[in-house]
């Protein structure tokens, strides 16, 4: 039996500090989006993959949020915030050759996968 | 497209009680694709915290008010295996209710020898263990007279990212309880049962710090 999930807060800031991927010339950026379009500035995005490693980047006060990182073809998204019981999660691929990827969240029009 | 799931015990994205859940609870899910599982996750090591971190007590000159408590626990998988060396964080609110962020307005008393935030990993038996205060009370905007119970936040990872694990650990007998919207957002009260931390003498130290335990149980699969 599994402990279930709740929100991260408005205050996960204190003990969660960002933390950065395996250093590469990729990056990705965008900007996390409430129902109503804005901007959300208390969300944490964490990514993963075997090549890129783990990254941890909270929204500053527009919302945003970057990473750079090593060459990899994707990376797994999760967004943590007040008002979200449990995460969501999603995946980011990169095109061949972009340096820059742009990866907004729109947590209510956006598609995600069961978590 | 599916609903709403509540898998496992977790709660639903959309919980009206919970008015933060409005304009944030997706509302397109998917299942995973199988060709999108993957079973790896982050590696940690001892690089990756300092001793120091787990005793939320010895961070400043001067020792926290409130009541000390040592907090322990196992991580494990869904075989109820340990998960050794995994990363676990925690932060909380001081003894007042009161949080050190810039964004916690609540009229209670910061603590100068209070930061709120540990870390540890486990050992190979799956055990951490963490010194603090016992976190009080606080008032939220949710919804008239709204006092969360008090808790302490956890962040746990598993053998894969997608165990990754955000929760909150409450005290026993918490008059709160039925009160509160995000408590009770975890529908199955079985389930909910699991996010109450048990009183445990044998984790107590005597003359020192009174004892809780709370063992955290994540989705991922044991090894074959």
């Amino acid at each position: 039996m599994t402990t279930p999930s709740q929100t991260v807060g408005p205050f996960f800031a204190i003990g969660l500090d960002d933390h950065p991927c395996v250093e590469g010339p990729l990056r990705l950026e965008g900007c996390v989006h409430d129902g109503a379009g804005e901007p959300v500035p208390d969300a944490m995005v964490e990514v993963w993959s075997p090549q890129a490693g783990w990254g941890r980047c909270n929204t500053d006060a527009d919302g945003r949020y970057s990473f750079s990182f090593r060459e990899t073809q994707h990376l797994d998204v999760q967004v943590f915030a007040r008002g979200l019981l449990k995460q969501v999660r999603t995946r980011a691929t990169f095109a061949p050759g972009a340096a820059i990827t742009t990866f907004d969240v729109r947590l209510q029009d956006d598609a995600f996968f069961v978590v | 497209m599916i609903g709403q799931i509540e898998d496992l015990g977790d709660p639903p994205y959309d919980c009206p009680e919970y008015r933060s859940t409005e304009l944030r609870a997706p509302k397109r899910l998917y299942l995973l694709p199988e060709e999108l599982h993957d079973p790896t996750g982050p590696v940690f090591g001892a690089s990756d915290v300092d001793p120091g971190d787990s005793d939320l007590t010895r961070q400043h000159a001067g020792e926290p008010l409130g009541e000390r408590i040592v907090v322990s626990g196992r991580v494990l998988d869904s075989g109820g295996r340990p998960i050794p060396n995994t990363l676990v964080e925690v932060w909380q609110a001081n003894a007042a209710g009161r949080y050190a962020h810039d964004v916690d307005r609540h009229p209670a008393p910061l603590d100068p020898n209070f930061t709120g935030a540990g870390r540890c990993l486990t050992d190979a038996d799956g055990t951490y263990t963490f010194v603090t205060v016992k976190p009080g009370a606080y008032p939220w905007q949710n919804h008239p007279n709204a006092w969360r119970p008090a808790h302490i936040h956890f962040s746990v990872f598993g053998r894969a990212f997608a165990d990754r694990l955000v929760t909150q650990m409450y005290f026993p007998g918490d008059p709160l309880f039925a009160h509160d919207p995000i408590f009770q957002s975890v529908r199955d009260p079985i389930a909910r049962e699991r996010l109450i931390s048990t009183l445990d003498l044998e984790a107590t130290t005597p003359e020192w710090a009174l004892g809780y335990r709370f063992d955290v149980a994540l989705r991922s699969t044991p090894f074959e």
